[in-house]
């Protein structure tokens, strides 16, 4: 499909791709796709931009700075333009211009990590940048009342104390550290108050006593009553804060959200508080995933006992105590499954087996005095095998062809696997002499002489590159209108899958190389 | 379509036209890849497809452990292209696939 997107430049999808490609760390290919798309469509802004990233990502700082400022002007509200931008200037030691567009960045989304990270490098704390404006909108210029609200919080719930003063108002409106008031002449909003994010990584890595709590002092001019009755407002106050310990945090980095509205003549206090996943949690389990140590280790976990893997006994041994379940399990396999019937089996049948042993010696020697055959002995039958399934005593080594009929029959189980595939028509096995080796599609009359004009192309191609220095051919795909046939060298011998024009080489050949190994085992 | 929409993809070492008696008739080839010989083969192997499978078009795909060569037939030349091992084999077959 990637390839598909790649042709089709004409679709402004290209672009996706190429920041697919980008994120794959794919950078040639993202910016041969991105110049063969804007080629097609030299007005699409967002491509130039992801362009400019990967010049960028490619080292080729000037060429990226070159297109992104460009593009600038019809581009200046994009965050990633100017987040580049100020990547770019940062790299040729631009450091005001820079910081100019990490700014900028910033005041296009007040949450870009990476601005602020930059900025902190170049010097900045990007609380001093102006994230936003305090707006106190009145719609009828009234006199207005003061009300002090301070956030005292236990338990992660702030209380809200609210002080209302007769006295004429400040003309400016006192927030820390930002505030954004919308009130009409009925009602008071704070819609934000946006603190300094705690930087809980480091407050974990060195944690304090006791946390300090910065308790917001929010002074709230709100028009006071037209008339001699109350006037309610509502008060939203979002406190990025929260008022647990640091080191019991539990979603490091998470901004915690709260709402409250409060009624301004006193009434009750609604609290909501709203925890929102921060981006920073990916980061957080990254680094708490690093340093997770190897299995096997157990961990203290308070009121739960670890509890080590154990293998479970075979019947009719007892359950041995955990000290004894941490031994090996060689060990503990062989003294519970040992039991005295077992030895005594054991011993009739190596006992039977030197009876054998014997009776094969006295053969051999009848063998070589023919004229002394004894009386045949009536045959003995073969001892049946002892506890052969319970003891799961390891099988010798047969011959393949002790128990089933050819060496190739190993091959059936993998060769069906490939042949189930929906696409594939046939297979078979060749030398490369062209002769049919193994066959399975019986149905088809031409594979005798598929394989050998199969062989005679791979020899065929297999002088070309041997004349031409460039090794033995491995494999090799012969694409026919109605069908195609991929021979992969197995050894001495050709493994040859005749498929359907569609079917997917890739696939066919993950599924040969299983087959290759046994073939090579198999034939050598 | 041209040769440079091919060559220019990532990894691609060459890739040229040749008719089938092994004469090129055009090529574009990186340093260090004689388009001759590679032409040459070309003609040879897509010719013995031709003759043995009996078809009219069809194409081959030769795998080495350096390099790859794609071979497709066309009814008056051979079309090839080469490439390295790890380049992006189905964006250049998709590429062969377009040519006529």
């Amino acid at each position: 499909m990637a390839d598909e997107l790649s042709i089709d430049s004409k679709a402004l999808i290209f672009a996706t791709l190429a920041d697919v490609y980008l994120s794959s760390g794919m950078l040639d290919e993202a910016i041969s796709i991105l110049k063969d798309g804007l080629a097609r469509n030299p007005n699409y802004t967002l491509a130039k931009i992801i362009l400019g990233r990967a010049y960028y990502m490619k080292g080729e700082t000037e060429e990226a700075l070159k297109l992104l400022e460009a593009i600038y002007p019809e581009a200046q509200e994009s965050e990633n333009e100017n987040l580049f931008l100020g990547h770019c200037y940062k790299r040729l030691t631009d450091f005001d211009k820079a910081r100019k567009h990490y700014e900028a960045v910033l005041r296009i989304n007040p949450d870009n990590k990476d601005a602020k990270k930059e900025l902190t490098t170049l010097g900045i704390k990007p609380t001093e940048v102006p994230v936003g404006k305090i707006k106190v909108k009145h719609e009828t210029e009234v006199p207005v009342r003061e009300i002090e609200i301070s956030a005292r919080g236990t338990e992660g719930k702030p209380e809200l104390e609210i002080a209302e003063q007769r006295e004429p108002p400040p003309e400016e409106v006192e927030i820390r550290p930002t505030i954004e008031i919308k009130s009409t002449s009925e009602a008071v909003h704070i819609k934000e108050v946006i603190l300094p994010e705690v930087d809980i990584t480091r407050a974990q890595e060195t944690p304090e006593p006791e946390m300090v709590i910065q308790e917001p002092t929010v002074k709230i001019t709100i028009p006071p009553p037209v008339s001699e009755t109350i006037v309610k407002g509502e008060i939203e106050i979002v406190l990025p804060f929260k008022e647990e310990p640091v080191s019991e945090v539990p979603v490091s980095g998470a901004e915690v959200i709260q709402k409250t509205e409060v009624p301004v003549s006193g009434a009750e206090v609604i609290q909501k508080t709203e925890v929102p996943v921060a981006e920073k949690i990916k980061e957080i389990e990254a680094t708490q995933k690093a340093e997770i140590p190897p299995s096997g280790t157990e961990f203290p976990v308070s009121g739960a006992e670890v509890i080590p893997e154990i293998e479970v006994p075979i019947s009719g041994t007892e359950i041995p105590p955990r000290g004894e379940a941490e031994k090996p399990p060689e060990i503990l396999r062989a003294e519970s499954s040992v039991s005295d019937e077992v030895k005594r089996r054991i011993e009739a049948l190596a006992l039977a087996n030197a009876q054998a042993a014997q009776a094969e010696k006295e053969e051999a020697k009848s063998k070589a005095k023919p004229e002394e055959i004894p009386a045949a002995k009536p045959e003995e039958p073969a001892p049946p095998p002892l506890f052969a399934e319970e003891m799961k005593v390891p099988e010798p080594v047969v011959s393949p062809t002790a128990e089933t009929g050819t060496p190739f029959d190993r091959l059936n189980i993998p060769m069906e696997k490939l042949l189930s595939l929906k696409t594939v028509n046939a297979a078979f096995i060749s030398a490369r002499d062209g002769l049919l080796i193994k066959n399975y599609a019986e149905k088809r009359e031409d594979i005798e002489e598929i394989s050998a004009l199969v062989a005679a192309i791979f020899n065929e191609a297999f002088e070309s590159f041997k004349y031409l220095n460039e090794g033995p051919v491995e494999k090799i795909i012969i694409e026919k209108s109605r069908e195609t046939i991929c021979v992969i060298t197995a050894g001495e011998s050709l493994l040859c899958v005749i498929t359907q024009p569609e079917a997917k080489p890739g696939l066919i050949f993950v599924y040969a190389r299983k087959i290759i190994d046994e073939i090579r085992e198999v034939l050598g | 379509m041209k040769l440079t929409d091919i060559t220019k993809i990532p990894k691609v070492l060459g890739a040229g036209t040749v008719t089938y008696d092994g004469f090129i008739i055009d090529s574009q080839f990186t340093a260090g890849y004689e388009a001759a010989k590679f032409g040459a083969m070309a003609a040879r192997i897509v010719g013995q497809v031709k003759k043995s499978l009996r078809v009219e078009e069809g194409g081959v795909i030769l795998y080495t452990p350096k390099v790859v060569f794609f071979a497709r037939a066309k009814p008056e030349n051979v079309f090839f292209v080469i490439c390295a091992k790890d380049a992006n084999l189905g964006l250049i077959k998709l590429k062969m696939d377009k040519v006529k």
